[in-house]
């Protein structure tokens, strides 16, 4: 026997199993391509329309405090995110915090804005939130932003000119026409920020448009799934065809590569003519993202030539993990379960940035994330080098490892 | 021909599975390898196989080490595990295609080893359909591609039926007549009985076993 001969046998293996992976394949990726597309255009974020609710509880006798909270819900930075509701009573407030009707109440105490008057900093706004991790966290940030920066620093300016104007020589009259052209000014100041600026919403991740994103990630999702569809590769014990292989002189090493081969042609072959179904679709504009709105062609070949480096990269990763584990039920759970983990870590679902600072960072570095950097280089046409690198090192990794794994098996006959 | 195993030496961690294990053997021998199970029976034959690296020793086939010369013992020696080492998925003309050149499986299929072992009759039966004997069969079939002058074998018919038994015997004493080595780990007192030298494997220790009828015997030794 020969690596060449052992080769065969792998590639009439995969053959053999071939019309069941690719129908398998098939019928995988036209369910996650149409709850993809449905999803990205349904979304909310799409539309714009999923806004976080923001409960004020505060005193709505106060005139300058009930403009500040409108104006939140109406500048631009603002007002793709958030809605506010002010309410009387903490009654009112908690419970719409507790019927999810808000996700986070703001309560601004008795004396607040007098507190900003005399620059005394003893009443605090506390913020309730519904949830606390996650994207909860992200939005609490931006509420705590928009407060700190809009609201309490403008209408701090605007109370110590007030306080300015008090110790001038001018009658009370002109003090309050001057008040009231200082209020105007500043009113017409948020108005007019708001109305030159013009808001495009290019999209949720990493430089991507929001269609981009989406394709990525269902495309990636598709990729690390597309694995499972081969899983019957694996299923069976070999490992006494692996020992009498490595006694007639093919060792671990070589039975790897070529079994590796084999799997990736499988997958390769499923995931182009999936590609190309994709393609059409781009051809005929039923689908379609912004980066591939011109020279679709050119664009879709170097997305596609970027896609085959990930499916190196990613087959291999599964190949290792099938490799390693023993067992129907744990080669098909225990893979799955990591591999949607590390898929939500790297932004396959959600935009990775949304995602708190250590598990954005543990993310982008996952083999998986590494994976979503190089397809996004494919979309976009930015070259990404440090991507590139590290894609060919866990795959050399991933390669090295499966092979030592299986000198083990071979050594002590493990099935 | 002739063979020789000196001082096979296997240590897993620390709990030392072979110590200095020796033998040798002639043409047309059989040598019979017994131990209870976790003996280090199979160990042995798969470092004899090339499988496992022994910590020390040598196995020499005719004047060569077959354990540092890897062309001698993909040239000479033929392994068949204990269990079935085919693919289910292919036909038993795939499975033997993997291993041998076309010309001389023909050869082997009309009028060689193959034949003896009947393979010629279920060739194009899927192996995950086949019964047990038969994927035995096959098994070794797939394991003799080489034409071996040593053929190691780990227990060759558990779980066997009398009648693919007996097949897979024919066998084995067409192979010791045309001058090839034996070396079987084996349960089965009808193989130990075909050996023409048996072996007690006990605590990594190879001893010297006649065997005389006396089942209690030997149960006592082992």
């Amino acid at each position: 026997m020969s690596t060449g001969t052992y080769f065969y046998g792998q590639i009439k293996r995969i053959v053999k199993l071939f019309p069941g992976i690719f129908t398998l394949s098939l019928v995988f990726a036209l369910v996650i391509g149409v709850a993809g597309v449905l999803n990205a255009r349904h979304t909310d974020y799409n539309k714009v329309t999923s806004k976080y609710n923001v409960g004020f509880l505060c005193g709505t006798d106060d005139a300058l405090l009930s403009m500040g909270l409108q104006f939140i819900g109406s500048i631009d930075d603002t007002q793709l995110i958030v809605n506010t509701f002010q309410y009387d009573t903490e009654e009112a407030g908690f419970d719409a915090l507790h019927n999810n009707e808000i996700k986070v109440l703001v309560v601004v105490p008795d004396g607040f804005m007098d507190a900003l008057m005399y620059s005394d900093d003893s009443p605090v706004i506390k913020l309730y939130a519904a949830s606390q991790k996650g994207i909860t966290t992200v939005i609490m940030e931006e509420v705590v932003n928009i407060f700190s920066d809009d609201m309490i620093y403008t209408e701090a300016g605007l109370y110590s000119l007030q306080e300015d104007l008090d110790y001038t020589s001018l009658s009370q009259e002109e003090k309050t026409k001057l008040n009231d052209k200082l209020f105007i000014t500043y009113m017409n100041a948020l108005l007019s920020r708001g109305l030159l600026t013009e808001i495009e919403h290019i999209g949720l991740g990493d430089g991507m448009s929001f269609m981009a994103f989406f394709f990525c990630g269902i495309v990636l999702f598709y990729t690390v799934m597309l694995s499972f569809c081969s899983i019957s590769f694996f299923l069976d014990s070999h490992t006494e065809f692996f020992m009498i292989a490595r006694s007639k002189g093919v060792k671990p090493s070589s039975q790897i590569l070529t079994e590796y081969a084999s799997f990736f042609i499988s997958n390769l072959i499923c995931s182009l003519f999936t590609l190309f179904c994709v393609y059409v679709l781009f051809a005929a504009k039923m689908v379609g993202i912004e980066e591939f709105s011109k020279d679709l062609f050119p664009r879709y070949i170097r997305f596609s030539g970027y896609f085959i480096l990930v499916l190196i990269e990613l087959t291999s990763f599964t190949f290792l993990l099938f490799e390693v584990m023993r067992g129907i039920i744990n080669k098909f759970l225990l893979p799955f379960l990591v591999l949607i983990g590390f898929s939500f870590l790297s932004g396959y679902f959600y935009p990775r940035s949304f995602l708190p600072d250590a598990a954005c960072t543990i993310g982008e570095y996952l083999p998986t994330g590494v994976a979503y950097d190089v397809i996004s280089s494919g979309v976009t046409g930015v070259f990404n080098a440090k991507s590139m690198l590290m894609l060919a090192a866990y795959t050399a990794v991933f390669l090295i490892l499966v092979t030592y794994a299986r000198r083990i098996r071979i050594e002590r006959g493990i099935d | 021909m002739h063979i020789s195993v000196t001082d096979i030496k296997k240590r897993y961690g620390k709990k030392e599975v072979l110590k200095n294990i020796s033998f040798s053997a002639s043409g047309g021998e059989c040598i019979g390898i017994i131990g209870k199970n976790g003996s280090g029976k199979s160990t042995l034959i798969s470092i004899l196989a090339g499988i496992i690296r022994a910590d020390a020793g040598s196995f020499f086939v005719e004047d060569r080490d077959a354990l540092k010369e890897d062309t001698v013992r993909h040239d000479l020696v033929a392994y068949v595990p204990q269990g079935t080492p085919i693919i289910e998925e292919l036909s038993a003309r795939d499975n033997l295609r993997m291993w041998y050149r076309p010309e001389d499986l023909k050869k082997q299929l009309e009028s060689g080893f193959l034949k003896v072992l009947g393979i010629d009759e279920f060739l194009d039966v899927t192996a995950g359909k086949m019964s047990l004997g038969m994927k035995k069969r096959l098994s070794i079939g797939c394991a003799i591609n080489n034409n071996p002058k040593v053929l190691l074998l780990d227990e060759p018919t558990a779980a066997l039926d009398l009648v693919c038994k007996e097949a897979v015997y024919a066998y084995l004493r067409a192979f010791m007549e045309s001058g090839g080595v034996l070396i079987l780990a084996t349960h089965d007192i009808y193989e130990i009985s075909m050996c023409s030298g048996c072996y007690l494997l006990k605590e990594g220790i190879l001893e010297p076993y006649s065997y005389n009828n006396d089942m209690t015997d030997l149960l006592n030794r082992i």
